[in-house]
């Protein structure tokens, strides 16, 4: 969704901005608009189970997209977005829980909760985006890795979390106005899927206006960037906020979709899987994280139904069914970075047009030593910062 | 008597930007040669695709019978070819010992005393570097590192030795005595020097042959005394 | 007092551990610049390979044997396969492909072998050996600090005394210098994934029988804290991996004895992040000069 840059002569240049920006705006809200009208007649048509499975796209798509906004648009990777998405589910979970002990119900009490989980993790994500902001390639890797892996471990400690078991989240049901017969897993599809389509609206609109520039500006070249007058740290501690709130939007509405918190659902794989539908969909791109989310969600069930069908004997039966999914995502995560880095959005755009358009360039090996750079001694690639010394190469 | 290396027609570059295009020469054996020219102008893309870090694109380079563009780069020291790379190339981490030891390790145990021997040699030949065996390499000075370098590339015994600006950075005296050198190693022990140089007065001076690159292209080459006589040649590539 | 001995100890033991796998990522790390995330899945699937070596033949230091060879062999196949062009690739595609790796060996190992928790036995006995009235450590303990000290000593040999540990030196700090004096790099950097195989799959054969269990993810925390011990001691040194580990191994120790165990891996983000943001080369990395 993010738009390419025409050039016009200065003069015009501040008009046709305004304008651009308009029109991209007026674009979004008919998307918007669109996705409205398609998820009200997909859940209309669908049965309660793919319905179900609908809700917990829309938990997915929305902490993809922040994923990828952070991952893609602005160049920080994260392993531990789970965590996050976790944070937004407790938060839900314990106002519901509060909110019935209180008796307080009506329509405004759930989307509350959720914007209470949305804030509660952006402000924990601008903290932790502080200590991020500092660090690069692996170093950052590992550290949201062991946030991924240490914060569900937090709901043992605490009393409050119930630990292991989680946190049952109680809701109100479905408005009287829709009908008696209106089903909760179709009232979950609207909830879940609408948290995604604003997700998405919000993002959008994000990638295409001066802050998403400035992401990408920083990702690409931070040195030129902070030359240009951009503050880097700033730019980064605000992308890992964004992303953070549409992570804890999409935990929160994975509580609401379970109708639990439990430390098990929101682990390293819920991160790791998180990473995949960024990646596989296509880095930076938010219709990336919308195949990317679909694949996540829906393969693992057409696996899992394939495997089921094919009548093994019971032991392999139960293992495929468990483990092939993940077996697939590893590999098509392997082999998407290696052979296709711009995932499936990427092929999406090749398409079309013959020539491909500026791809995200964490997904292009390095320029190549250019003659210059012969003359100069070896080590070809730059070592990450925090500035590491160069290797005990040559003088 | 056979060249020690024949270049026929090579053209390199990287990722589908030219370099070269189309060079010929020969080097005699026992022979200096010096390359020249301006920056940009080839010279070490030259080298590298000789010494095999780069691939050619066209052409051929023989040593002898063998056709070096076949023989991969870690094998080509064992054909007498070495090659002293821009920047030196000490690896500063190691100490003095251990660069050395280095350049005779592709001769496997077997030839380990042949290793000992060359390294004795070297330090022979620079006298300075034997005092500081276990000093590490970013622990040396810009002229000891140099020392370094050729001494490492001659443990190898080489037949053919390729240099790239060894002068650079050094004192004009630490220079003369390494342009000394290379020509002594020329009358003693045979050896076929290939050597790239900005400082053109110096290296025309030692050099038997002179050969002049400009965008990619050979454009003179003769006699290092015709080159140096020549005014117009002088003042047109190699700006004096 | 006794607490805090016993506590000390303990640490040191879970510390040589960690040691082990920050010893293996330092190794990877500055052969190739790449910062191994799958290290703690290949080590499990190695300890599995000891399980079915061992319940075949009925031998526990086979199954230990066949683990440090399958360490050697996944080493060298990852490297000649998945990462071959690591030095090409920039540094978020080494993470995410290493990433990738980790889910797909985990899944594979459960494909095999199921996902059920099993037993696995130690080498030697865990009950802990009491000097005086003070527990200290237990012969499995002992075996494990013995185990990774040897291991050290002999890669600390081969770096610097052998010829191919040289290679492999000057491979990683200046591989087109290496290449022109007759190294055959790329050989080299494999052998040293193929060792960094070895040592992660030593470091699940000793940490598994502590209670943790053998199943696919067990790895997972462990990798973490391997990681932590690296940064701890810092990516571009042997030595300090392992004394990072030593110290995560304590630190954490002191942590779960103290302020609770389930609080230790937040205890290791809290050191991570410490170390990160203070001192993010480590501590035995000379700091560098500021670039631009």
């Amino acid at each position: 969704m993010a738009t390419t840059e025409t050039t016009r002569p200065a003069a015009t240049a501040a008009v046709s901005t305004r304008r651009q920006s308009w029109s991209t705006l007026v674009r979004h809200l008919a998307l918007l608009a669109g996705g409205v009208v398609v998820v009200l007649l997909i859940t209309g048509w669908f049965d309660d189970f793919a319905n179900y499975q609908l809700a917990t796209l829309g938990a997915y798509i929305c902490a993809v997209a922040g994923l990828t906004l952070l991952t893609g648009t602005s160049g920080q990777i994260s392993l531990g977005h789970g965590a996050l998405m976790a944070i937004g589910g407790y938060t839900v979970a314990l106002l519901q829980n509060q909110f019935a002990d209180h008796g307080v119900t009506g329509l405004w009490v759930l989307p509350l909760s959720l914007l209470a989980g949305t804030v509660a993790t952006a402000l924990f994500g601008a903290a932790f985006g502080v200590a991020a902001a500092r660090l690069r390639g692996p170093y950052l890797a590992g550290a949201t890795l062991a946030l991924g892996v240490a914060l569900p471990s937090i709901t043992s400690h605490f009393e409050v979390f119930q630990g292991d078991q989680g946190l049952f989240v109680p809701f109100d049901p479905p408005p009287a106005g829709l009908g008696d017969d209106f089903s909760l897993e179709h009232w979950q599809a609207w909830v879940s899927l609408g948290a995604a389509l604003i997700t998405l609206f919000l993002l959008a609109n994000l990638q295409s206006s001066a802050v998403g520039r400035h992401m990408r500006a920083v990702r690409d070249d931070e040195i030129a960037a902070s030359l240009a007058g951009l503050s880097v740290p700033r730019t980064q501690i605000l992308a890992f906020t964004i992303s953070s709130a549409a992570a804890g939007l999409g935990g929160g509405v994975f509580a609401f979709v379970l109708q639990t918190a439990s430390p098990g659902s929101f682990g390293l794989v819920l991160s790791l899987t998180l990473l995949s539908a960024v990646i596989i969909g296509g880095l930076g791109s938010l219709t990336g994280a919308v195949l990317g989310s679909v694949i996540v969600v829906y393969l693992g069930t057409w696996l899992t139904d394939w495997i089921d069908g094919l009548g093994l004997d019971a032991g392999w039966a139960q293992n495929l069914h468990d483990h092939l999914p993940n077996a697939t995502y590893g590999l098509l995560l392997i082999l998407v970075m290696l052979l296709l880095p711009g995932g499936l959005a990427g092929l999406l755009r090749r398409i079309p047009r013959p020539r491909s358009p500026r791809r995200p360039r964490v997904g292009r090996p390095d320029p190549p030593d250019q003659p210059a750079a012969a003359d100069q001694p070896v080590p070809p690639t730059a070592p990450p910062a925090p500035t590491t010394p160069p290797p005990g190469g040559q003088a | 008597m056979t060249p020690a290396l024949e270049v026929v027609d090579l053209h390199s570059g990287y990722h589908g930007v030219p370099v070269l295009h189309g060079i010929d020469f020969r080097l005699e054996p026992a022979t200096i040669t010096a390359v020249l020219g301006a920056n940009g102008a080839g010279k070490t893309t030259l080298l590298r695709t000789l010494s095999g870090l780069l691939p050619p694109t066209k052409g051929s380079v023989h040593a002898g019978a063998t056709n070096l563009v076949t023989v991969p780069v870690e094998d080509r020291v064992a054909l007498g070819i070495a090659h002293v790379p821009e920047g030196r190339g000490v690896i500063t981490d190691l100490t003095v010992q251990e660069n050395l030891r280095l350049g005779g390790l592709w001769r496997g145990t077997r030839g380990q005393a042949q290793t000992d021997e060359a390294i004795d040699e070297v330090y022979a030949l620079f006298e300075p570097l034997s005092r500081l065996r276990a000093r590490h390499g970013h622990q040396l000075s810009g002229g000891e590192r140099q020392m370094l370098a050729i001494g490492r590339a001659l443990v190898a015994r080489p037949t053919m030795l390729m240099l790239d600006e060894p002068s650079l950075g050094l004192a004009p005296s630490v220079t003369a005595r390494i342009m000394a050198l290379l020509r002594d190693l020329r009358d003693r022990t045979g050896l076929t020097v290939l050597l790239v140089e900005q400082n053109v007065r110096s290296a025309l001076q030692i050099a038997d042959h002179g050969i002049v690159l400009s965008l990619g292209r050979v454009v003179a080459a003769g006699p290092a005394v015709e080159l140096l006589d020549d005014h117009q040649l002088r003042h047109a590539y190699l700006g004096f | 007092m006794n607490r805090f001995l016993f506590l000390t100890f303990n640490g040191l033991s879970f510390g040589a551990v960690y040691a082990a796998v920050a010893l293996s990522l330092v190794i990877i790390w500055r052969a190739t610049r790449v910062l191994n995330f799958a290290q703690g899945a290949m080590a499990i699937a190695c300890a599995y390979v000891a399980i079915a070596v061992s319940t075949a033949t009925g031998s526990y230091w086979l199954g230990f044997g066949a683990a440090l060879v399958a360490g050697f062999v996944l080493g060298i196949i990852v490297e000649r396969t998945v990462f071959r062009s690591a030095d090409r690739m920039p540094t978020l595609n080494t993470v995410v492909v290493g990433v990738g790796l980790l889910i797909l060996i985990e899944a594979a190992v459960g494909i095999f072998a199921g996902a059920a928790n099993r037993d696995f036995p130690a080498a030697f006995s865990t009950a802990t050996i009491a000097v005086g009235d003070v527990p200290l450590l237990s012969p499995q303990n002992i075996f494990t600090l013995g185990s990774v000290l040897v291991v050290m000593l002999a890669l600390g040999a081969l770096f610097t005394w052998t010829p191919t540990g040289l290679r492999m030196r000057a491979a990683a700090l200046a591989p087109e210098v290496a290449r022109l004096l007759g190294v055959k790099v790329g050989r080299m950097l494999t052998l040293g994934w193929a060792l960094a195989g070895v040592v992660g799959a030593l470091a699940a054969m000793l940490v598994i029988p502590t209670g943790l269990g053998l199943f696919p993810q067990a790895m997972e925390g462990v990798f973490v804290l391997g990681f932590t011990g690296a940064i701890v001691g810092g990516l571009e040194s042997p030595l300090g991996a392992v004394v990072g580990g030593l110290v995560t191994g304590v630190v954490l120790s002191y942590a779960s004895g103290y302020l609770g165990s389930d609080l230790t891996l937040v205890a290791a983000l809290v050191l991570l992040l410490g170390v990160l943001l203070v001192r993010p080369t480590g501590l035995f990395s000379p700091v560098p000069e500021r670039r631009v």
